[in-house]
């Protein structure tokens, strides 16, 4: 027994009547064959833009230059790589400008430098005032404010996220935008995919997250957060589809995959595979860091046996630039890839 | 434990267990209440990933994690490949809240000469607050609790949904899973999941809530099916499970062999080092004697530099051996 057929599949363009096939939860409605786009109720969404789209090719190039730039030692990674899937996704974005003014009132604690006096007996048993700096907690209120206006775009499906999206929401900019024609871009033969979230609910969705960052931002100076008032005012929603690529490739055997910005060709953030030889050079820095972090505590012990001062410092700068570097070195050779931003 | 119902559509059996609230007809597809009201909104994410294109995937992917024998690939074998489809709720919730109650603030007093606007007395006191935070929140929930984590967690794949196919899911001869949630019960936890973040907010700027008022609009709520190869495959002379999304690919984890060389390094190179490195340590503790003098000499005299260089060796051999010993488990990032 099949499924019985869904009427609501179909949705009939307004302007000009075609039968769109559609997804169940979509809110916004791009026609398939005349471009136009509404929401499912038929009302007019105001602005829909895109942003032109690089071909199979260009995308491929692009990501050669991003193997190019990360390979380090590996000089075999740009004609080693073996593409295995290259796919053309426009992703549906709500964009608009959120203007947030925050006051917010909080404290908090510096150390204060305090001179005081003590008296001390030095081994022939005279006494002798000296004085010191001691640190006492002060407590210094704040009242202050926080003023942006920003461009907040957000992926307009529901539930869903995919590898690079915070990274390929940053590069969205109205100023790369047209005019949606799907024309223009059906030669790349694209995965169009239609909004689920409309734009009353982007809109609430925007606020909200602009006011918790203003909070965050407020709370990170401080010791205690008493108030907190943020208002915010959206203005210029526009619905944008953004093309966006996720390539995986091959190489040496493993499999590794990057994001990429489908309207620039650019490698927004990606996987490197790491070579037998990059783990020989990561576990010889390694070593050297052990050998840097024994010289330096060895030069910090003296120090302290002697006389505490700059040679104690020194020794103990050098131990912790070669634990540093133990740390990294080791942590490279343990790891499958790294992860590169473009 | 296992009942048997009528489904209300087709009137093939529906094999369920106590726990589930919303069946899926194994026949005809139809997701229905135990009592065989329909669900409308029921969609599915289609498979773009068959088996072998999965277990490909797969043995691809898991090749480059550490210590992984270099034959992997070419040995490996399926054992087994089960296409099961979980169900999740999604609903997107609209949640405004009034509040009052009492929120701390202070006075400072005493200012400290050295430092301006810094106070060595703080005297907390309450003061009546009230505001409001309103908030729109996308919820998923599992529709079944029994699950491996990782698969709670994952995202739904950002692909087209459609209207849940039964031929589609029985193309690759799919399990589907009932949910032992029913629409209500899924709208109530992410109610429930929605308040508990306004509460969140709310004591963040008052500690003491005297009284609230919520406004909780729950919009569209649909149930969504999506597919997932529960692999297992054999290397060697061991078994290792994992699972693919069988809609973008993705691992979301998977256990995998390593190398007997490379757990030998590991677990050899770790207790050599364990070795040097305790003996640095006692060395420059003092608690230990060469009786070579020569060495005794050389490494004795560097107190500081053997407890820092014996205590470095001893951590990274650590790190070594337990990365030897170690039965692994992967997952790929989205």
């Amino acid at each position: 027994m099949g499924t019985e057929a869904q009427a609501a599949d179909i949705f009939k363009c307004p302007v000009c009547n075609g039968n769109v096939r559609i997804g169940p939860d979509d809110m916004v409605i791009t026609c398939s064959y005349c471009g136009s786009t509404t929401t499912i109720e038929g009302k007019a969404i105001g602005d829909h833009l895109m942003e032109m789209a690089i071909g199979d090719r260009e995308r491929t190039d692009g990501f050669r230059a991003y193997l190019g730039k990360h390979k380090g030692a590996n000089k075999a990674l740009v004609q080693g790589a073996q593409v295995v899937e290259n796919n053309l996704i426009f992703v549906p974005v709500w964009t608009s400008k959120v203007k947030a003014d925050s006051w917010y009132k909080g404290y908090k604690t510096v150390q204060v430098p305090v001179q005081r006096t003590r008296t001390v007996r030095d081994s022939q048993g005279h006494t002798r005032t000296e004085t010191y700096t001691a640190y006492e907690t002060g407590y210094v209120p704040v009242q202050s404010e926080i003023h942006s206006d920003t461009d907040e775009p957000l992926l307009a499906r529901k539930g869903s996220r995919f590898y690079g999206l915070e990274d390929y929401l940053k590069t969205i900019d109205l100023k790369d935008t047209v005019r949606y024609d799907f024309e223009k871009i059906k030669d790349l033969k694209p995965t169009m995919l239609n909004a689920e979230i409309g734009a009353d609910e982007y809109e609430k969705s925007a606020s909200g997250q602009v006011a918790d960052r203003h909070r965050a931002q407020a709370k990170s100076g401080l010791s205690e957060l008493f108030d907190c008032r943020t208002t915010t005012a959206v203005r210029g929603t526009t619905y944008l589809q953004a093309p966006f690529a996720l390539i995986r490739y091959k190489f040496g055997g493993g499999l590794f995959k990057c994001a990429m910005d489908g309207h620039t060709g650019r490698v927004l953030v990606g996987e490197i595979p790491i070579t037998k030889g990059q783990r020989a050079l990561w576990t010889l820095l390694a070593i050297l860091g052990i050998i840097v972090a024994a010289v330096g505590g060895e030069f910090a012990y003296r120090g302290y046996i002697t006389e505490p001062g700059s040679v104690m410092i020194a020794g103990i700068a050098a131990t912790v630039v070669g634990i540093i570097m133990t740390v990294l070195g080791i942590r490279i050779l343990m790891m499958p890839q790294r992860e590169e931003k473009g | 434990m296992i009942a048997v119902t009528k489904c209300a559509f087709c009137g093939g059996d529906i094999k369920s267990n106590p726990d589930d609230l919303l069946l899926i007809c194994p026949f005809c597809g139809t997701a229905q209440t135990v009592e065989g009201a329909k669900l409308k909104e029921h969609y599915m994410i289609r498979v773009h990933f068959d088996q072998n294109q999965s277990f490909t995937t797969l043995l691809d992917w898991v090749s480059k994690q550490l210590g992984v024998p270099g034959d992997l690939g070419s040995t490996a074998h399926l054992l087994k490949a089960e296409q099961i489809w979980y169900p999740f709720w999604v609903s997107r919730i609209d949640a405004q809240s009034s509040y009052k109650g009492l929120g701390r603030d202070a006075t400072f007093s005493d200012e400290w000469p050295q430092y301006r606007g810094a106070y060595k007395r703080i005297d907390f006191f309450w003061k009546p607050e009230s505001g409001e935070f309103s908030r729109n929140y996308e919820i998923k929930v599992p529709g079944v609790g029994a699950i491996d984590q990782d698969i709670k967690s994952m995202a739904i794949p950002t692909r087209a949904k459609e209207y849940f196919s039964h031929d589609h899911a029985e193309q690759y001869g799919g399990t589907l899973l009932h949910s032992q949630m029913s629409e209500d019960g899924a709208k109530a936890a992410a109610k429930q999941i929605a308040l508990d973040r306004q509460t969140g907010l709310i004591t963040q700027e008052i500690s003491k809530i005297e009284s609230r008022d919520d406004k909780v609009n729950i919009g569209e709520t649909f149930l969504v099916h999506v597919p997932v190869w529960e692999i297992q495959y054999r290397y060697g002379n061991k078994s290792f499970k994992a699972s693919v999304s069988a809609s973008t690919g993705y691992v979301i984890e998977s256990e995998y062999p390593r190398s007997a060389a490379f757990r030998a390094m590991g677990l050899g190179l770790g207790f050599v080092l364990l070795i040097i490195g305790a003996v640095l340590l006692a060395m420059g503790l003092g608690v230990l004697e060469i009786p070579f003098a020569p060495i005794q000499e050389l490494v004795g005299a560097y107190v500081g530099g053997d407890l820092v260089a014996g205590g470095l060796l001893m951590a990274v051999a650590l790190v070594f051996m337990y990365k030897g010993a170690s039965r692994k488990q992967a997952k790929e990032k989205e």
